[in-house]
């Protein structure tokens, strides 16, 4: 297991060389007077200057090794530039969004994950009868609603009429205690850091904001969960150590848990990762409709604007979480499959 | 001799998108304390399926005991219980179930639970039936693994079922089976599955634990020589009906239906001089579909000597004494 766990680990520089190299690639597509403002650390710099002078002082005219290490040096030391469309260097609107799209992932992640296996074994254990109609029925229909139709309803419903659930991070009044010297904000994440500092009326404000979009996001995510669960449970059903299992007299409760949705978990780790790395990325629609300020809108809108420095410092950044998940993934596998801990 | 199971007019039928397939139509056996009964047939003739009848492990939604009954007989001398009439998932099936019965199946490779240990899958039975607690589970485990000949078996214990060869899987799953010492053994073409030498030491392994654990097993082969090596009696079984029952040494010296001779014909000879007498003697054709059965003897489109009379299906004749054939041949 350890061995396992190390060699995962000590494949990832190869892996993020490779990524780098081809984002560089892709950046050799932009002249060097668009990718100034990647090197730059604030607009001043820009003022009554020659661009060919900056150019020179980047070393954007140098050959393109020595470029590739300057720029990885700038990487790696979070110089990614001055974002036009946030107004702020790159690496601190990163900082700024990122806690608030991680927030909202792992808010999401739960119930779609439990939420969806046990949907998904819902209808495998009624497959083909009324359960499984009507659970594939409730997933297709989330899946098949686009989120800007899903998030407006629930905007609708749950702000609009009920009034329980607003749009937006935090109540006004919440801001402006979170942005206040009492309170501290260790990680950006305003549910955890209210409990931190001890402050339910913001946790609970936090967490009444966070309801809607992770609401949206999971009915929508569900179906993925829950028919990838369904599909490797009807095919392990019919395994021959499931009947080993029934042979033995265990009762039916244990031979689904231990014999059928054990084995039937391995597929569905890959795929919740491939999730998270969606929701990870951002989600901008979702963050759209319910004032979400995350990483999905910071992309688009830098995106929008032709805000080359930021576009390419979220594409970094994304990169650098698509390996990091992997890992974790890789590491979940081991833990479900004996099978692949020991190759 | 007492009986451990007794099964009367057993009819267990699947149902296909094309109809129903009687695939076991009335089958009547029992088998006798210590006794080892071996169950003869190609492929498709309802072997497994009688097996499968008995544990109650029929895939519900396809395949269902029509009627008759399964009588298993417990060791107390306790009123019989017709399984047949048992809720497969009932508790008192699944008492029964790994506790008095317990069944070994054809393919080692994938009859144990890819993501526990073969410790962790042997102690569930013991954990279950026999009310041991976890440590001591686990050491009876390493004992029932020592006892199967594993070599290192507190080693083994704590392997994975992919980190064992098929001949270790079919020793761990001779364990599982053993592991709450049964009354009565299935094992479904335990061997098939295996290396020619393997397959001779777990027969072997098989009759010695039989003796030793005075158990009565059904072994369900379509190889002779594993019948003649393990059996005391055998019954033949062609689409769903016994068409010969009758001791080993009776249907090695006198086989009397001509399946049964096909069968015995179709085993290649060691002996030079026999060999060059007899070439082997296949069985013409094959077993037909089990849905298109009309009238007569089952097997007279394949008969060498069928005859006229053969239109109409001969009952089980008995011959001699446990010497049961049902063919006009013998009548």
């Amino acid at each position: 297991m350890f061995n396992y766990i190390l060699r995962r680990i000590l494949s990832l520089p190869v892996v993020i060389l490779g990524v780098t190299l081809l984002i560089f690639l892709m950046m050799q597509l932009l002249s060097p007077y668009q990718l100034l403002a990647s090197y730059i650390r604030s607009p001043e710099e820009l003022k009554n200057k020659d661009p060919d002078v900056l150019i020179h002082t980047y070393g954007l005219d140098r050959p393109a090794g020595e470029r590739y290490v300057k720029w990885i040096q700038n990487v790696i030391r979070g110089d990614l530039g001055w974002s036009n469309s946030a107004n702020m260097p790159v690496k601190e609107a990163i900082l700024a969004r990122f806690p608030a799209t991680l927030e909202l992932a792992l808010f999401a992640v739960i119930p779609v994950i439990f939420g969806g296996i046990l949907l998904g074994s819902f209808a495998a254990m009624h497959h083909n009868r009324w359960g499984d109609h009507l659970t594939r029925i409730f997933a297709i229909v989330g899946w098949s609603l686009p989120s800007f139709v899903g998030g407006l309803l629930v905007l609708m419903i749950f702000y609009g009429v009920l009034g329980w659930f607003p749009p937006g991070r935090l109540s006004t009044w919440a801001y402006q205690i979170v942005t206040s010297d009492q309170f501290v904000n260790y990680t950006g994440m305003y549910t955890l850091d209210a409990i931190l500092n001890g402050n339910w009326a913001i946790f609970w404000d936090a967490l009444r904001h966070l309801i809607g979009p992770t609401l949206t996001l999971a009915y929508l995510w569900w179906a993925f969960i829950m028919r990838i669960t369904r599909s490797s449970m009807l095919d392990t059903m019919n395994k021959d150590y499931v009947r080993t299992g029934r042979s033995k007299g265990l009762p039916e409760r244990v031979v689904v848990k231990k014999y059928i949705r054990s084995n039937a978990l391995i597929p569905v780790v890959t795929v919740a990762g491939l999730m998270v790395l969606g929701l990870l990325g951002g989600v901008v629609i979702v963050e759209t409709v319910f004032d979400f300020k995350g990483l999905g809108l910071l992309t688009a809108t830098a995106a929008q604007q032709l805000d080359y420095a930021a576009v390419l410092g979220t594409t970094m950044f994304y990169c650098f979480l698509l390996v990091i998940v992997n890992l974790i993934v890789d590491i979940l596998y081991a833990f479900v499959d004996p099978r692949v801990r020991l190759e | 001799m007492t009986h451990v199971i007794q099964v009367d007019d057993l009819r267990t039928y699947i149902k296909t998108e094309r109809g129903v397939v009687k695939a076991v139509d009335g089958v009547s056996f029992s088998v006798d304390e210590k006794e080892v009964l071996g169950v003869v047939g190609e492929s498709g003739c309802g072997k497994s399926i009688t097996a499968l009848s008995i544990m109650q492990l029929l895939p519900d939604r396809f395949a269902s005991i029509e009627s008759g009954s399964i009588n298993y007989i417990p060791r107390d001398g306790n009123a019989s219980i017709d399984i047949a009439r048992l809720n497969p998932k009932s508790r008192e099936m699944r008492s029964i179930r790994g506790k008095e019965i317990s069944m070994i199946f054809q393919e080692p490779m994938t009859s144990l639970n890819p993501v526990y240990t073969v410790g962790e899958q042997i102690i569930e039975s013991l954990l279950l039936h026999e009310k041991m607690n976890k440590k001591e589970a686990m050491m009876r485990a390493v004992e029932l693994l020592k006892h199967v000949g594993i070599p290192d078996p507190e080693l083994r214990v704590r392997e994975y079922p992919h980190q064992m060869s098929g001949g270790m899987r079919q020793r761990v799953m001779i364990a599982i089976a053993l592991s709450c010492n049964p009354r009565f053994l299935i094992a479904d073409e335990p061997t098939t599955a295996l290396d020619v030498t393997i397959q001779a030491q777990i027969l072997d392994l098989m009759k010695r634990l039989q003796q030793e654990h005075d158990m009565s097993i059904m072994m369900i082969t379509h190889n002779m020589g594993v019948v003649g090596l393990m059996c005391d009696r055998v019954l033949v079984m062609y689409l769903g009906r016994v068409v010969e029952e009758a001791k080993v040494r009776e249907i090695f010296k006198s086989p009397l239906h001509p399946y049964t001779l096909g069968l015995l014909n179709s085993i290649p000879k060691l002996n030079p001089k026999e060999r060059k007498k007899d070439r082997l003697i296949p069985i013409a054709g094959n077993v037909p579909d089990p849905s298109e059965i009309v009238t007569g003897c089952r097997f007279a489109p394949r008969c060498p000597r069928a005859f006229d009379k053969c239109q109409e299906e001969p009952p089980l004749i008995e011959v001699e004494t446990g010497h049961k054939v049902r063919c006009w041949l013998h009548e």
